[in-house]
């Protein structure tokens, strides 16, 4: 059983990696397209700037669940990180519970974006309907979902505060501009 | 909205990742204070952030600053800090001050510039015995310049929500960026005199070094020709030459520096995505509090309250100061951008101040923000790598945050130090 779940957690963070990559690396091709069009071959894509953000869309919402992977949503954590043991699990678990239905709250949301969009609502330059990008948001939210229950297993014996790893990057907290 | 920033600030202390603060209380406000509201409303604006071009700006520098650290950019910069500046007492504080003054001309992002200085630096510091407290400090301090210095991404959303041309702003940040490193650099100085024996020992200037280590770091130091070049002069938005940049470094980094192999990219980019996505989905939760901000018509209010206080645009400037200074403590600085330039550029438009100065003063603001406690991200990356805890880095924080402090008001108050460069090329009258 707990073998058979390990596989499927496997498979869902594979397939959100390989989707992540794949449209950030789109993403990146299809602006420098719109450069280099206009410049280079006088010439302007226009559909080049809508199915960037279609891909950035996937990349953010998918990509939230790999960030929680990895720790790098940044929390002030100094206070909890003091709790005894016992007390910073079931905060973290309330914590979690919280966060989970933040995210069902998304998924709801969307649901009515989805309806709107699989019956009228089309992308202005190549007529894309918009369920393809709205779909993004029920998806990352689940995805999110279940790296949040994953994480307080993983960090059942220690809640809050930067893990300290021998390897730097893995440790190295979230990035903000 | 009192209810909203009680749960708000309850959320913070208690550990919960800054996306959920953001979005719970937000949630809850929907709820209970205005149950009318669909909650359909969050998705939406979830949904409509990210679907945005200029913030694509976002994901591509984060990715930049990965390639400057995976492929040896940051490396050779420091080279050359070392070669130009490693000869003055307290040798490896300047280098790093310096080292982060070049890459925040490359990079939007501090945090990447402050993991990368500290990466490269602080094993060495630790090696010759420097306070690895001050020296966390310092650059965590040094790297909110990124910021300050163009490119940068505060400028770009601040510009993008007010309405400003972008080049109009990334060149009135330059001189207040270089006198805020000076006065770090001397920071750093003074430290080092008042120290010990460990701060003397420097390594001698040669100028063959200097030109070695110039030579290797010249290609990256082009990079932002094209960045602000481009920027300033039309030839490509913000997003465009993020975009540029990136293939620039991947080139740069494959084929001359020749540290980077094709075959770690999809790692690369899964590690940009992942931490890009921390950023926007905190970017997208602050768009439902600012939707909630506008509809309880504070703008409005606020600016009714602010005009029978005074009539002073000083005093209007002091109040934006004190007020940006002490929400840059809590919050995220792109999603603090979001909600309050909104509600303040108007009014200071109204007061007659110039808007791009407004939004280099509010820049500033957050900037100083990134390094202040209980919410620093610039600090908290460089207490993590130094090892050290927030709270011990962030003590010695003072000096560094007086200096940063005094640059604000100067520039608050004297708005040709900001101004002169975008008045030169003809961007502000």
């Amino acid at each position: 059983m707990a073998r058979l779940l390990m596989r499927i957690v496997a498979g869902i963070r594979l397939t959100a990696a390989t989707i992540v990559v794949i449209c950030f690396a789109y993403m990146t091709i299809a602006v420098l397209a719109q450069v280099f069009g206009r410049y280079v071959f006088n010439y302007s894509i226009s559909w080049t700037e809508e199915t960037a953000r279609l891909a950035q869309t996937w990349v953010i919402l998918i990509g939230a669940g790999i960030t929680m992977k990895r720790g790098w949503h940044v929390a002030v954590d100094s206070l909890p990180e003091k709790l005894p043991l016992r007390i910073a699990r079931v905060l973290k678990i309330i914590l979690a519970c919280g966060s989970i239905w933040f995210l069902c709250l998304i998924a709801y949301g969307s649901l009515a974006l989805i309806e709107l969009g699989w019956l009228f609502e089309v992308s202005p330059v190549l007529s894309i309907p918009m369920w393809t990008m709205y779909l993004a948001l029920p998806l990352g939210a689940g995805y999110f979902g279940v790296e949040i229950i994953l994480s307080v297993i993983e960090r059942w014996n220690q809640p809050f505060g930067v893990v300290r790893s021998p390897d730097r990057k893995s440790s190295e907290p979230g990035q903000s501009p | 909205m009192i209810f909203t920033f009680a749960a708000f600030l309850f959320f913070l202390v208690i550990g919960t990742p800054i996306v959920f603060v953001l979005g719970i209380a937000a949630a809850l406000t929907l709820i209970f204070v205005e149950p009318g509201i669909p909650l359909t409303i969050i998705s939406q604006r979830i949904f409509d952030s990210l679907n945005s071009f200029t913030l694509m700006a976002i994901p591509f520098f984060v990715f930049l600053g990965v390639i400057m650290d995976e492929g040896g950019i940051s490396r050779r910069i420091v080279d050359f800090a070392a070669a130009l500046v490693g000869w003055i007492i307290g040798s490896l504080l300047m280098v790093s001050v310096f080292a982060s003054t070049a890459l925040a001309a490359i990079s939007g992002s501090g945090s990447a510039d402050v993991a990368a200085i500290s990466a490269i630096m602080q094993p060495e510091l630790r090696r010759r015995k420097y306070d690895i407290d001050f020296s966390a400090a310092l650059i965590a301090a040094s790297g909110s310049l990124a910021q300050i210095i163009p490119p940068s991404l505060m400028m770009v959303i601040v510009a993008l929500i007010s309405n400003l041309s972008v080049g109009a702003l990334f060149l009135a940040g330059i001189l207040p960026g270089l006198v805020t490193s000076i006065g770090l650099l001397s920071c750093g100085y003074l430290h080092a005199k008042r120290g010990g024996a460990q701060y003397r020992e420097t390594e001698p200037f040669t100028l063959k070094r200097l030109g070695q280590t110039f030579v290797r770091a010249l290609p990256s130091l082009v990079m932002p020709v094209i960045i602000i070049g481009g920027i300033v002069g039309g030839v490509f938005t913000p997003t465009e030459a993020a975009s540029v940049a990136v293939l620039y470094g991947l080139l740069l980094s494959i084929f001359i520096h020749r540290d980077l192999r094709i075959k770690r990219l999809p790692g690369m980019i899964l590690r940009a995505a992942a931490l890009a996505s921390g950023v926007m989905m905190i970017v997208g939760t602050a768009s439902i509090f600012g939707w909630l901000v506008a509809n309880a018509n504070v703008p409005a209010l606020l600016a009714d309250w602010i005009k029978d206080f005074t009539a002073e645009p000083w005093v209007y400037l002091l109040i934006v100061n004190v007020l940006l200074l002490v929400v840059g403590m809590f919050m995220e600085s792109l999603a603090a951008i979001l909600i309050l330039v909104p509600v303040l550029m108007p009014i200071a438009i109204d007061f007659g101040i110039d808007p791009v100065h407004f939004g280099l003063v509010v820049v500033m603001n957050f900037a100083i923000g990134m390094v202040t406690p209980p919410y620093g991200i610039t600090l908290f990356v460089a207490s993590a790598i130094a090892e050290r805890n927030v709270l011990q880095v962030a003590r010695r924080m003072f000096w560094p945050w007086v200096i940063m402090t005094t640059v604000l008001i100067l520039v608050t108050y004297i708005p040709e130090i900001g101004l002169f460069l975008p008045r030169l090329s003809g961007l502000v009258d």
